[in-house]
């Protein structure tokens, strides 16, 4: 399983890392494949490719704000491959938000 | 960054509101903001538009307003954990409140506070931090995160 995900929240500050950190946490604990993009108060960091988005199974959107480049995620979003949530969310319930993407994947 | 300042181990509050209240004191006595009434007021916005209780008995109070001077992370723990909002009807016993200037942050104080709010989903670095009886035990805790950088 390849997952990839965005996070973003409207300060940039705490929400956007904690949910990386979330998301990171669950996957590998899975053993899962996991990269999360943040789009925070530090600008944008681990940014994602073509490729890496391309290869993902199912990406995570763990975003409060709109995004940078949401036009790489185009092809994914019309396969039905994104699931769309609050950064909140991930961070309060990690495993019911990763099971629930991986749900898309099948 | 974390101060030694901004820790308050074993404090007896009871809501939301007072716990705000006081931080933004400690804070402003320590010269991190420009205007605590506007800084209070924005907090409190943020948390009307979306509580900032993350569950696991932590909650997250910010403000991003021209009203701080400069970005800092406080801590409080409270003896008994108390019901943070009505809506989602967690019982708290953490908090950390963020303060953030609008413009010309400095990058290395936005990383200081991010990685300690990642360290937050860590369940072993929880429990370390709520073993902590001390300020002194905590800001230990908290400044490890922040050596790394």
């Amino acid at each position: 399983m390849k997952i990839v995900g965005v996070t973003a929240c409207i300060t940039g500050v705490a929400h956007t890392y904690m949910a990386q950190e979330a998301i990171e946490q669950e996957c590998k604990r899975r053993g899962y494949e996991v990269k999360v993009e943040t789009q925070g108060g530090m600008g944008i960091d681990n940014e994602l490719s073509e490729e890496e988005i391309t290869e993902a199974d199912v990406v995570i959107m763990a975003v409060a704000i709109g995004i940078e480049g949401e036009e790489r995620f185009e092809e994914k979003d019309d396969a039905g491959k994104i699931l769309t949530l609050n950064p909140a969310e991930v961070i309060r319930n990690p495993a019911a938000v990763i099971d629930k993407a991986v749900s898309l994947v099948k | 960054m974390i101060s030694r300042k901004l820790i308050f181990i074993r404090q007896s509050f009871q809501n939301r509101l007072a716990v705000i209240d006081f931080i933004a004191a400690m804070a402003d006595k320590a010269g991190m903001l420009h205007d605590q009434q506007k800084f209070i007021a924005t907090v409190l916005d943020r948390e009307a538009d979306i509580s900032t209780s993350i569950g696991y008995g932590i909650a997250i109070p910010h403000g991003k307003t021209d009203a701080v001077k400069e970005a800092f992370i406080a801590y409080v723990n409270v003896k008994e954990a108390f019901e943070w909002d009505n809506i989602t009807k967690d019982r708290v016993k953490a908090i950390f409140l963020i303060g953030v200037p609008e413009k010309h942050t400095n990058k290395l104080h936005l990383k200081a506070i991010s990685e300690i709010s990642k360290k937050l989903i860590n369940n072993s670095f929880r429990e370390e931090l709520f073993r902590c009886q001390t300020e002194k035990e905590a800001f230990k805790l908290l400044n490890s995160i922040n050596k790394k950088l």
